[in-house]
């Protein structure tokens, strides 16, 4: 049986040179908007074109239109307001507007939003690749632990299932938009300097019992991404999750040597050894002997190579030339795995 | 400590300025190529060369309506002429108002990053990253070892100096604000390189390159620069961190001090201070006490206080913090932030109030947050006066009128005390 070796990007990518300079005319009311969206689709299909090349066998727009990793949420999601104070988006130098829960959150029916955020023309270009279309949303923990909550107070388990309601119901448009691969993006819980489920076990539990009752037939390839900290402690937690085809480790923060003995099983690895927020780029070569390596020591069913988190914190030009190293990387850990 | 501190002023309270501020309209397309200024530019010129009290502004005016009337790129001598003039204005704003300590709205600067990692050799501006919605900012790497090539801030400093009769407070930005918002290119290919044939663990050689970087950039960059600085009569130099507390590991939190102390021991007839903001002040106080050579903490507190009037903890929670530094043992003086310097939401309290997307204290919010800071530090001789941060996002007519207030409300918590 062939093992299967896949190459995706983590969530959003960066904006071109072309598209900041025009974002920001159009920001300072120098430009107009048709302007800015025959930039951001030039852009998107830049990159569509890029992914394709280069050998990636699960492609995004890049996810250019969100402004942060929470905005079509805070913009569709009831019981949401959308937040004006800026917060730091963990420990990066890139911001998000913090969003209030003024009330029960909910999907509201017949809503479905993801496509006002993607880039159709760039979309198209996968469909007529005959490639698989990929999408990261954040998960419910991570939603439940960026949103200024002035409604649920001491019941946050009812907010991370209500969050994780409103995703299980969103799969299933995004499954109809023709998405085949979600990556649900779960930094909060590992990022060690907030509220974090690595510090307490009734906040994993949380998120273990919303993702059991609400993930465990997923519409579409679902994989479970960790990133920002440190995901020793929890992982044997994530790979019982039902439902979850792929566990993703950000490894500039998980050393393998303190996971070398847990044993993926069935699931595949998301391996996240490419550094998102450092321009060093990792050579092919370098990419390929670490995923040899973790496949050698955790034993997974796949492996997916991608960046460790999402790449929109590096110039644009650093980005693109991430996505050649992977895709290089990937033929090779193929050829070499099968 | 306090002594030298009060050495430039008399008075209780003494008012500075933190950092830059927005550059006028003139000024950003007088020195463009392909901007052309406008009638409402050069009335702009006039109105506060005329309001602030200018000397020879009318020498800016006829140079810009030269530059309305020009379809030929502005020379290099126009383009000084236009730059120096906006730092003369700065002066004269800040003299109006009542500045004791000034520098130049670091009008000079793009940046404060890239205005100094474009004059440090190993540094490389790689390109624009995403800050939110449709702002950006350059980034750089460093790509080898940093190196001091020439002056950074002498020739803006000697021009400050030249133009104001008042204490020049200049500042550079800081190390640890310099790492964080840099790639590591080159140290982290030799903590790479360092452990070849082993498995790394990729957080580890993150560390170990983040220190090497950090005390290269001081030993071989910064310092010659703040020795050049000193050798030319600088009397106060605020080093700028505003990413310190940003990863609070204990690592990270003992590089900045480790830093920050190598950057500034041995000079003498110097003051330094560290300007933060928008931070995490009890890991901040934490670590106050181990930075040798700093005299002041110039900080943000009136973004996170109410707009009530009031010298009582429930109406000074912005202020609270202060109690941290007390508690850890720290002795030195604080650049008390008392005016918010970005866009504000919400409803004001009885001490302020909102025109369009700004919060205006008023003197006696000012006077209350001074007076509140006083009590809880006993000796209110460690207080000097400024806003959270650089005014720069505000435009000059509200820049002003913070100022000002600030002014007002500190002459009001002086005969308080007195």
């Amino acid at each position: 049986m062939t093992f299967s070796v896949d190459s995706t990007l983590t969530g959003i990518h960066s904006r071109s040179e072309e598209t900041v300079k025009i974002s920001r005319d159009f920001d300072r009311l120098r430009t107009d908007k048709e302007t800015l969206d025959e930039t951001f689709e030039a852009d998107a299909k830049n990159l569509v074109k890029l992914q394709i090349e280069s050998g990636f066998s699960r492609i995004s727009d890049g996810q250019l239109l969100w402004q942060d990793f929470l905005r079509p949420f805070s913009e569709n999601i009831e019981g949401l307001e959308g937040g004006a104070d800026l917060f730091r988006w963990f420990d990066t130098n890139s911001f998000f507007r913090k969003p209030f829960v003024r009330k029960r959150v909910r999907l509201p029916k017949d809503k479905s939003f993801i496509q006002d955020y993607e880039v159709a023309p760039a979309i198209n270009l996968v469909k007529e690749a005959g490639s698989k279309k990929k999408l990261s949303i954040p998960g419910p923990y991570s939603l439940a632990s960026l949103v200024q909550d002035d409604h649920y107070g001491s019941e946050r388990e009812q907010l991370v299932d209500d969050f994780a309601k409103i995703i299980r119901r969103l799969l299933k448009n995004i499954a109809i938009l023709g998405y085949e691969y979600v990556q649900i993006n779960e930094p909060s819980l590992v990022y060690r300097y907030g509220t974090s489920a690595l510090t307490s076990k009734k906040e994993l539990k949380s998120f273990i019992s919303a993702f059991e009752e609400n993930f465990d037939s997923p519409p579409v390839k679902l994989s479970l991404h960790t990133y920002f900290g440190d995901c020793s402690t929890i992982l044997e937690k994530l790979l019982d999750l039902e439902g979850v085809s792929e566990v993703g480790i950000d490894f500039t923060q998980t050393s393998l040597d303190s996971i070398d003995g847990i044993e993926f099983g069935e699931k595949a690895l998301a391996c996240g050894c490419v550094d998102g927020r450092n321009s060093l780029v990792e050579t092919p070569e370098w990419i390929s002997d670490y995923c040899l390596d973790a496949v050698k020591t955790l034993e997974p069913s796949g492996l997916v190579i991608l960046p460790s988190s999402e790449l929109k914190y590096l110039p644009r030009t650093v980005a693109d030339e991430k996505i050649r190293a992977i895709g290089k990387a990937t033929s090779a850990v193929r050829k070499s795995l099968n | 400590m306090l002594a030298k501190q009060s050495m430039d002023s008399a008075k209780l309270f003494p008012l500075q300025e933190i950092g830059s501020i927005a550059k006028p309209p003139w000024r950003v397309k007088g020195v463009s190529s392909d901007s052309k200024i406008s009638e409402s530019d050069i009335e702009n010129a006039e109105l506060w060369g005329e309001r602030i009290g200018v000397k020879d502004y009318q020498k800016l005016v006829n140079l810009l309506r030269r530059r309305s009337q020009s379809s030929v790129p502005p020379t290099q001598e126009e383009k000084d002429l236009i730059r120096d003039f906006s730092v003369v204005y700065v002066l004269a704003l800040f003299s109006k108002v009542g500045l004791d300590r000034v520098y130049s709205g670091e009008q000079w600067r793009v940046e404060m990053y890239e205005h100094l990692v474009r004059n440090i050799q190993g540094f490389k501006l790689l390109g624009s990253v995403h800050s939110f919605d449709y702002k950006y900012f350059t980034k750089g790497a460093i790509v080898d070892e940093p190196k001091f090539i020439h002056p950074i801030h002498l020739e803006e400093f000697e021009f400050v100096k030249s133009n104001s009769d008042r204490l020049v407070k200049i500042p550079i930005t800081g190390p640890y604000t310099v790492v964080d918002w840099s790639f590591n290119e080159h140290y982290e290919t030799a903590a790479r390189k360092k452990s070849k044939g082993k498995r790394l663990d990729l957080r580890k050689t993150y560390f170990e390159a983040r220190r090497s970087f950090i005390m290269d950039l001081v030993k071989n960059a910064l310092r010659p620069e703040v020795e050049n600085l000193i050798k030319n009569g600088a009397k106060w130099i605020q080093i700028d961190e505003p990413a310190v507390t940003t990863r609070p590991d204990d690592d990270e939190m003992e590089m900045f001090v480790d830093a920050i102390n190598a950057l500034t021991a041995g000079f003498k007839d110097c003051i330094f201070s560290v300007h933060n903001c928008y931070s995490d002040y009890k890991l901040l106080a934490k670590y106050s006490v181990q930075l040798k050579d700093i005299e002041q903490l110039a900080l943000e507190f009136a973004n996170r206080d109410s707009t009530d009037l009031g010298v009582e903890k429930k109406s000074r929670p912005g202020y609270v913090d202060l109690k941290y530094f007390e508690k850890e043992g720290y002795e030195g003086g604080f650049g008390l932030g008392v005016t918010h310097v970005h866009d504000f939401s919400g409803t004001p309290g009885k001490g302020a109030t909102v025109e369009g997307r700004n919060v205006l204290e008023s003197p006696k919010l000012v006077r209350d947050r001074i007076l509140f800071a006083s009590s809880l530090l006993k000796n209110p001789e460690r207080i000097s006066v400024n806003p959270d941060c650089g005014l720069r996002t505000r435009d000059w007519e509200t820049t002003f009128k913070k100022l000002e207030v600030m002014a007002e409300g500190t002459e009001l918590a002086r005969k308080k005390v007195s």
